[in-house]
């Protein structure tokens, strides 16, 4: 069951128990006072019908002179009176002892024996209210001595108006209750479907979020609470996107690295196979032939081998141990500018170096050798001829900064981001250089190495072109 | 004489494939660039192309998608062995698509089908004194005709086709029988020698130890 329809149907008998419990109470406490006045008032008219019996009686006695009248004369008398009342509903009996006087016979008493024992057991009068034929009398009842003879009187009073009325109060409490429930519920299912609607299209839009639509945001609408609760479910959709971004990101990147393996390796081997299929089929070979597809074999299989070795020490980078020494940046920069001159000479490049004099680091020269001369090997690539490469060296008192930049086109945002993944090459046409192994593992390795060293790596390319690739190692002793 | 594109980046990829293709006698020409791929074969009439996926300029979906109107059948020769890359190459209209890397005789036994199946492909060989009629089965030496089985048909037509070259038992299996099953090279050899003895090829049709058998040529 709905919350909604809980809190309305539990407020709905809410409202209309109060009111009809309010009502009834006001109405039944209105009506027992009336009831014991009109009680009172049927036992005042029986004790003046009581006077007016004996003083009947006492008249008979003096007309006639008598010192005591017979019982049976003084039932003549109570007969005479019974009789004279009685035109629509006997409202007075008399009984001789247990007896009733003849003629007084009645049924309104003979239901109720226990009212009439409960009177002629004891002396003081009692009344009770009972239903008689659809109508509600208070019946009174007492002992009245006559001629020194013991009768008892009941005298019924009718209240039948007001039960009728009583009744009529009711009833009409009932029904306007029921409207008013009625109309309260209207009234409430209204505003609950107003207030609620908001959560209808929050509801929507969440439905449609997690369908796939995540960069869905929703708009603020109805009260507080769902305004919070539409904040909220932006900020969970914001994240829900940014991380879908990323593992799309990692995806996309781990489909490519598949991609570009499978093609650094599978290039190579289809030539080797080619032509090993071919020397081994073909009927007759000369001489050059052979040499041609066997020197293409060897090549390939370099090219494999290099590519292998690449691959091998990528995973030696981050799983072997590091062993670091103190390195003199000025002579470090030196050696590694002497080692890849035939590169810079290929393409008639200048390289200067500006280095701040008494620099020294902790780094494993292998490793940090490996890493600048593959990021000058990159700035070559990505040069033009005659171009202009600067690699400068600065410390501050935490870090060892150093950065090499080169004048080419540059790179696109979306380049710098995935430069440093296994296997990207900026040119999707996958250049290929003859003699040169151009497989784009080369920045990934540097990152790699640079994180080895506690330092870091970043890529900056402004739009005017030029690229600079900017190292960070700290100045302490690095684990 | 048929006439092959070769669209290969990896110059000693496509060195090879024009090695390969050459050896049965077709002539070829090469390309290492998409775009320059699309410019010739708009201009030029080519009986077959070999395009590579991946290639500088234009890859070789978008190139088989700018020629669709030339309809010259095309191979595509690509590293992605994705089944989604192929059902891709072989909707967009290729005749076939072979993953590197791969054997010089299934190269040309694919182009070879391709051929076939385009109406480019010679539908009578002749092998000396032996006229072979694809289409209607009939061998004849001599103008005399001699009654093979389907799969000695099969046997003795690969070899034509494939003069000067050594058939492997491997590959003679899996081209007319349509498996690889090692057990089963006896069979080869049991429809070899049938085919020699039918059509008098003792002297042409040589086992080359440790390899298989190589039909040499007249």
């Amino acid at each position: 069951m709905k919350l909604w329809i809980k809190v309305f149907l539990f407020s709905l008998t809410f409202m209309v128990l109060a009111v009809d419990i309010a009502a009834y109470t006001i109405l039944t406490s209105d009506f027992s006072s009336t009831i014991s006045r009109q009680t009172d008032q049927a036992m005042t008219q029986h004790e003046s019908m009581s006077m007016m019996v004996s003083g009947q009686v006492l008249f008979e006695r003096l007309r006639q002179s008598r010192l005591l009248l017979s019982s049976d004369e003084v039932a003549v008398i109570l007969n005479e009176i019974t009789g004279k009342r009685r035109r629509n509903v006997k409202d007075i009996y008399f009984y001789y002892g247990t007896q009733p006087i003849s003629d007084t016979n009645s049924d309104l008493l003979d239901e109720n024996p226990g009212f009439c024992n409960q009177v002629f057991n004891n002396e003081q009068p009692f009344s009770v209210i009972i239903d008689y034929d659809s109508k509600t009398y208070v019946l009174c009842g007492s002992h009245l001595t006559l001629e020194g003879n013991n009768y008892v009187i009941f005298t019924t009073y009718d209240v039948s108006n007001i039960y009728n009325q009583y009744n009529e109060q009711l009833r009409f409490v009932q029904i306007v209750s029921l409207g008013a429930a009625g109309i309260t519920a209207t009234i409430m299912l209204l505003f609950i479907y107003l207030s609620l609607k908001p959560l209808t299209k929050i509801n929507q839009s969440i439905r449609q979020i997690a369908k796939g639509d995540y960069s869905l945001r929703l708009k603020k609408t109805g009260g507080q609470e769902f305004q919070e609760l539409v904040d909220n479910i932006n900020i969970m959709a914001q994240s829900i996107e940014q991380n879908v971004k990323e593992i799309q990101r990692v995806a996309d990147g781990r489909k490519r690295f598949n991609v570009n393996l499978t093609h650094e390796m599978k290039t190579p081997l289809t030539s080797i196979m080619g032509f090993a299929d071919i020397l081994r089929i073909k009927r007759s070979v000369t001489p050059e032939e052979r040499q041609e597809y066997a020197s293409i074999i060897v090549e390939e299989t370099k090219r494999l081998r290099s590519l292998s070795d690449k691959l091998l020490e990528l995973t030696q980078v981050s799983h072997l141990p590091l062993d670091c020494i103190q390195l003199d940046a000025d002579s470090f920069i030196s050696d590694v500018c002497t080692a890849i001159q035939p590169l810079l000479a290929e393409k008639h490049l200048e390289l200067t170096s500006q280095i701040q004099e008494g620099t020294v680091f902790y780094a494993n020269p292998e490793l940090f050798k490996s890493l600048l001369y593959n990021v000058i090997e990159n700035a070559v690539k990505a040069s033009g001829p005659k171009q202009t490469i600067t690699i400068k060296c600065s410390n501050d008192s935490e870090n060892v900064l150093f950065s090499i930049t080169d004048q080419g086109i540059g790179m696109t945002p979306e380049e710098i981001e995935n430069a440093t993944d296994l296997f990207y090459t900026i040119n999707p046409s996958r250049s290929k250089q003859k003699g040169g192994i151009n497989v784009g593992i080369g920045l990934a390795l540097c990152k790699e190495i640079a994180i080895r060293h506690n330092g870091t790596l970043k890529i900056t390319s402004p739009p005017a072109g030029g690229t600079t690739i900017s190292i960070t190692l700290p100045r302490k002793r690095g684990g | 004489m048929i006439h092959i594109l070769i669209v290969e980046d990896d110059q000693n990829i496509a060195r090879m494939i024009e090695t390969a293709v050459s050896i049965v006698g077709y002539r070829t020409s090469l390309c290492g660039n998409g775009s320059t791929a699309v410019e010739m074969i708009m201009e030029h009439d080519y009986d077959l192309i070999l395009l590579d996926v991946m290639l500088p300029g234009l890859d070789g979906f978008s190139v088989i998608q700018k020629i669709q109107g030339r309809n010259i059948p095309t191979i595509f020769i690509s590293a992605l062995q994705d089944v989604s890359d192929k059902v891709k190459g072989l909707r967009l209209g290729a005749e076939d698509y072979i993953v590197k890397p791969f054997e010089a005789v299934e190269l040309l036994a694919r182009i070879e089908v391709v051929l076939r199946r385009s109406n480019k492909g010679p539908k009578s060989l002749t092998y000396m004194d032996i006229t072979v009629n694809i289409e209607e089965h009939m061998v004849k030496k001599c103008d005399k005709a001699i009654a093979l089985t389907p799969k000695e048909f099969d046997v003795l037509v690969f070899f034509i086709q494939n003069t000067d070259i050594v058939l492997t038992r491997e590959r003679l299996l899996s081209k007319i029988w349509g498996y690889t099953y090692q057990g089963e090279s006896r069979t080869v050899d049991t429809h070899v020698q049938q085919v020699r003895r039918k059509m008098g090829l003792k002297d042409k049709l040589v086992s080359v130890p440790k390899l298989g058998y190589r039909l040499n040529r007249p």
